[in-house]
């Protein structure tokens, strides 16, 4: 492992990062892009997906955004290697790090468990109307479909029928 | 769309400075050392010098070499053996870590920060 993390280190890569004037404020630039891409793009999901924007139909918006998502996660994951390259032993050592890394992969489950399984389905249309009751005063049973009598019920169903349509293209594996 | 632009390249300096923070050294003791250069490191994301200051030895975390070679601080200038005189403040927790605000190689003065 030492070993390895040393050859990392000491690898042309990593020395090109560490000495070239400008190649680790521009990796830094791209990382920041990819993240802006990654919650940009997964937000506006996430809002549809709690009730808000109903007139935009959850499947096409799913399948347009979460390529985008994973190109934003591609690019920032990318940048990220390269700058951890450059100090490959002290990245591991801290703290912080391991942290964000455990986040990461927290995420990366989450969001495998939402796209592969159709839990999901519940857990998405139960925030909807958990949302519907806390903002009873917006017209909710607009947000989540037009259709909609407007009871808890209802609304729980015609989210359940929106949100676990078949899955898109850009989702089967 | 141009505004837009403008905005984003505005907060590029922001982003690079707020990359590593100040808050873990005491802002409120400053140093000023002088000392001979045992070893350099001109790398991202922080170069850094070991000086020898009378009776200790310190790691002194100095800028980016993007922005330090943008203020006129070589790669040339700054070699083993060089005196320096460098501004700093000591790390809260390594006790033998500065971060610099500014150094003296051989009568120029450079700001890192």
């Amino acid at each position: 492992m030492a070993s390895a993390i040393h050859t990392i280190e000491a690898s042309g890569v990593a020395r090109f990062m560490r000495e070239a004037l400008y190649a680790y404020p521009v990796a830094e630039v791209v990382h920041i892009v990819g993240l802006g891409l990654l919650f940009g793009s997964i937000a506006i999901v996430d809002l549809r997906l709690l009730g808000l924007g109903s007139r935009v139909p959850v499947k096409p918006l799913v399948a347009f955004a979460v390529p985008w998502s994973i190109a934003g996660f591609t690019i920032a994951a990318s940048a990220g290697l390269l700058m951890f390259t450059a100090h490959a032993e002290e990245f591991l050592t801290q703290p912080v790090f391991m942290l964000k890394m455990g986040l990461i992969l927290a995420g990366g489950f989450n969001a495998t468990i939402l796209h592969v399984s159709r839990s999901y389905c519940g857990l998405a249309s139960s925030l909807a109307v958990a949302s519907s009751r806390i903002c009873s005063g917006l017209r909710w049973d607009y947000v989540v479909t037009p259709k909609a009598d407007g009871s808890t019920l209802a609304l729980s169903r015609c989210s359940q029928t929106i949100l676990c349509h078949k899955r898109p293209a850009a989702l089967r594996h | 769309m141009k505004r837009y632009l403008f905005t984003a390249l505005a907060l590029l300096p922001a982003l690079s400075l707020a990359h590593h923070g100040w808050s873990e050294y005491d802002q409120s003791s400053m140093l000023t050392l002088t000392g001979r250069v045992e070893e350099v490191g001109y790398e991202h994301p922080h170069g850094y010098v070991k000086l020898a200051a009378p009776g200790k030895t310190w790691l002194a975390v100095l800028a980016p070499p993007s922005r330090m070679d943008n203020r006129g601080l070589t790669k040339e200038m700054l070699k083993p053996g060089t005196t320096v005189q460098v501004v700093s403040y000591p790390n809260r927790t390594k006790p033998e870590e500065m971060r610099a605000e500014r150094i003296t190689v051989t009568g120029k003065t450079v700001e890192l920060r």
